[in-house]
């Protein structure tokens, strides 16, 4: 499995540097630079020139990718325009923010999308079905901006309970942490439940209607030993897969919840460098979503292994 | 040297505002001291250093840390700040500013002629507006309080132009001349001083103790005037989302918030926690027309749309019911406000707007409107610009961009007939700067007028205001008579604040001294 892991690791490599590759042209290829935007829509194109020197981008495309990728042979993912620091740092100042939250929202996700998925396949066609399948459906339906809004109004404004938005470090307030991060996280889970419960309950009907969970039943095992040990197991090979892709997104940052709520996450970070053609943040961005989103793949093709018996990673 | 006095001590201006400061300012010692109060704004910080940056988000900070020699006051008129005075000479090309003494940067040190004098030449090197100081043949620091500058031309307009706060000439220590454009560390003389910023999520001032307020003012006015802070810390918050914004001053979290929508506002007018401080003529919408592009090169095709146009349903929808309409490029109560040509504005008459189209020869070319999706409310005139324009026949297709695209497409003489933007009406723009786009060679991409342009030039070097104020009376006229600007209306900006705060008033940018916290 080692070699299988490293092996996997290598060949994504020239994946992800095709992946900056490419968007690197694309951005650079796209109208619009960080000269234009600093000076403003009334700039004379001597003033925007004067910036674009100041800023270094007076430089060839060539010569700008070749330094770019230079740097980050050396691990250096060079500097912020916008930001004046170097990118990584603009990229680890966020991590306090993302990854908590995309660990909550997570928890979340699998603490209700699991067992709302087991019990509506459980109880298929009956009322207890159609509550689960309707509450995931509008969980996948609500548009999540109108969502947080809503949250903001009823637990912040009437309730009280819980802050309208902003973002407290842990550091500084642990108590304060842990409040501002509660409507994010739910805003952000609610898609990802939905979603999550509704393949749990259809991969569910599925398994239960195969010949071995049958047989589990006919040699009298109890209920939950038959779902709990035989169907959940089986049950997980999929919805791992979904659980993979989901943590994916939520940890390159969601930048609609982040920007309702006011927290300075990764998506904001992108967003922002994108609307603003900061290049080496754009271009470390996709390259941390990019490195994520293979990393985690890995991480899914080996549980598989640990999950299904028959799936073995030979050298 | 033969010196006149021109600005009387405070620059007369800060004199003539003092009856309105006086109104607007509260007695320190009637003012609870200490409170941390939050204020919610819509856009982004790029940046701190206001020398190398466009953008109010950054202005509604960093004027409340840094402070310039000439700033303006209450009514837009200029103002001695870290001036005491300053003198004009006889000839016109020489300007002698006196320093008020005892100012302190936040670093402790005290600011000196040597200070400003880097920071006007680090300005005049690399900031975004250096053209301002494009007429400095020299400048000198003959004394520790003493600060002269000398022109190469009579520029009758210099202190207007040096103390516009669209891109301020803020004094910071003289270490920071070679700084580059955006790695100024953030230090100044102002009434708070800088203890963090987070990108895309806050920054934070606290009181500066060592603030001398100016005690040749009476209280609070434009950006001079007496600055006493009471309050502990201000922190500027982004909140990018209305609902959020006005959510987090209902709950209290918030105590100032900008741009709160319409149907908001409505709303919170019944609540007695919050108060609304509606600031009309905040901003104004408009299009550039380009005179190179067919159809727009030819006059009685812009004459026709110009007369087509309903700026009342353009504004509505655009705004959702917050504007005003009036002709002029600057507002009423502005010293440089004309209505002149407004016999051309919203005349709305289609069926005229059509047969001058006729009349015009108009063969069908396609007109392309360029709008962002950056700017709800600029996106939204370009939608009902587009319906009122097809409706008397012409041929529109309307691209829509994000900002930053949208200004590089403007760059291009084929690419556009119309392009949508907004500009302040406010006092950081006044009549030199507002519709400079026109001029040559300002604009690049439209054809030449060499009328405005000679107009322009009489508006910058006429000696006298009121001569002045009858040029610009004509610029705006000639503007309208050649369709060189399509103005819509202006846009009402509606900020809130909960009934706590006591002595904020509305400006163009948020000022938080004399503001003190209740309870």
């Amino acid at each position: 499995m080692f070699w299988y892991a490293a092996r996997r690791i290598a060949a994504s490599v020239p994946v992800l540097l095709l992946v900056t590759l490419i968007s690197f042209s694309m951005m650079h290829l796209v109208p619009g630079d960080p000269a234009a935007a600093i000076a403003g829509s009334g700039a004379t194109n001597a003033e925007i020139e004067a910036i674009r020197l100041q800023l270094g981008l007076d430089k060839p495309f060539l010569v700008q990718l070749a330094t770019w990728f230079g740097g980050l042979l050396q691990g250096d993912l060079g500097r912020s325009i916008l930001l004046n620091r170097p990118v990584w740092q603009a990229i680890v100042e966020r991590l306090p923010i993302t990854l908590p939250l995309a660990l909550f929202a997570l928890a979340l996700t699998l603490l209700i999308g699991i067992p709302a998925g087991v019990i509506a396949a459980l109880r298929a066609n009956t009322w207890v079905d159609q509550a689960v399948t309707g509450l995931a459906m509008l969980g996948v339906s609500v548009p999540s901006f109108w969502l947080a809004l809503m949250l903001i109004v009823l637990f912040g404004v009437h309730l009280e309970w819980l802050p309208t938005g902003g973002f407290v470090p842990f550091s500084e307030d642990p108590a304060a942490w842990a409040r501002s991060m509660v409507l994010p996280s739910i805003s952000l889970a609610l898609l990802q439940i939905g979603l999550l419960a509704r393949i749990t309950r259809g991969t569910m009907l599925e398994v239960l209607r195969q010949d071995y969970v049958r047989t589990a039943r006919a040699k009298g095992l109890p209920g939950w030993m038959v779902i709990g040990k035989h169907a959940l197991k089986n049950v997980m090979v999929p919805v791992v897969t979904v659980i993979g892709i989901s943590f994916g997104l939520l940890l390159s940052g969601s930048i609609v919840i982040e920007t309702v709520y006011g927290m300075p996450g990764i998506g904001r970070l992108i967003a922002n460098a994108i609307f603003g053609r900061d290049y080496p943040v754009i271009q470390g961005g996709l390259l941390l979503t990019g490195t994520i989103l293979v990393l985690l793949n890995l991480v899914v093709d080996l549980l598989y292994a640990v999950i299904d018996p028959r799936v073995r990673y030979g050298r | 040297m033969h010196l006149t006095r021109r600005g009387a001590l405070l620059g007369g201006a800060g004199l003539a505002s003092s009856g309105l400061a006086a109104s607007t300012a509260r007695p320190a010692a009637a003012q609870r001291r200490g409170g941390d109060i939050v204020f919610a704004q819509e856009a982004t910080v790029p940046t701190l250093d206001m020398h190398f940056s466009t953008s109010i988000a950054t202005r509604n900070v960093a004027m409340n840390m840094y402070e310039m020699l000439v700033s303006r006051n209450e009514t837009n008129a200029p103002a001695a700040d870290l001036a005491e005075s300053w003198e004009e000479s006889g000839d016109g090309l020489t300007y002698t500013f006196k320093l008020r003494r005892g100012v302190k940067f936040h670093n402790g040190k005290e600011m000196t002629s040597a200070d400003v004098l880097a920071s006007w030449r680090r300005y005049a090197r690399m900031a975004i507006q250096r053209r301002v100081l494009g007429d400095v043949e020299a400048m000198s620091a003959p004394d520790a309080s003493t600060f002269v500058v000398k022109l190469k031309n009579r520029q009758p307009t210099f202190i207007d132009q040096i103390s516009s706060f669209a891109v301020p000439i803020s004094i910071h220590p003289a270490e920071q001349e070679n700084a580059e454009g955006g790695k100024l560390e953030p230090i100044g003389t102002g009434p708070f001083q800088f203890v963090e910023f987070v990108p895309d999520s806050h920054v934070l001032l606290r009181r500066f103790d060592g603030y001398s307020p100016n005690q040749a003012y009476q209280g609070t006015d434009g950006f001079a005037g007496r600055k006493v802070v009471t309050l502990d810390t201000v922190r500027f918050r982004l909140v990018r989302e209305p609902g959020a914004r006005v959510a987090g001053l209902e709950a209290g979290e918030l105590h100032v918030v900008e741009d709160v929508p319409t149907k908001s506002a409505e709303r919170l007018r019944t609540n007695r926690d919050v108060r609304l401080l509606p600031m009309k003529h905040w901003w104004l919408h408009g299009a550039w027309v380009n005179h190179h592009r067919p159809p727009t090169n030819n006059l009685m095709v812009r004459r026709a749309i110009q007369t087509a146009l309903d700026m009342e349903a353009v504004m509505e929808i655009a705004t959702d019911g917050a504007y005003d309409l009036q002709p002029g490029i600057q507002y009423p109560g502005n010293p440089y406000y004309t209505d002149a040509g407004k016999q051309f504005y919203n005349v709305a008459d289609p069926e005229k707007a059509a047969a001058m189209l006729r009349q015009a020869n108009y063969q069908g070319q396609e007109v392309v409107i360029i709008t962002n999706s950056s700017f709800a409310s600029m996106y939204a005139a370009a939608v009902v610009v587009t319906e009122q324009l097809r409706a008397i026949g012409l041929k529109v297709r309307m691209d829509v961009f994000d900002w930053a695209t949208a200004i590089a497409r403007r760059r291009d003489n084929d690419a556009w007939n119309f392009w949508f933007t907004g500009q302040g009406t406010g006092p950081s723009v006044g009549p030199f700067t507002a519709l400079i786009d026109v001029v040559s060679p300002q604009l690049n991409q439209v054809v030449a007028d060499p009328t405005l342009d000679a107009l322009y030039n009489d508006l910058l070097t006429k000696p006298s205001e009121a001569e002045r104020k009858a040029v610009f009376a004509k610029f705006q006229e000639r503007v309208y008579e050649q369709v060189h600007f399509l103005k819509f209306g202006d846009l009402t900006k509606i900020q809130a604040a909960r009934s706590s705060v006591q002595g904020f008033t509305p400006y163009r940018i948020p000022r938080f001294w004399n503001v003190s916290l209740a309870g």
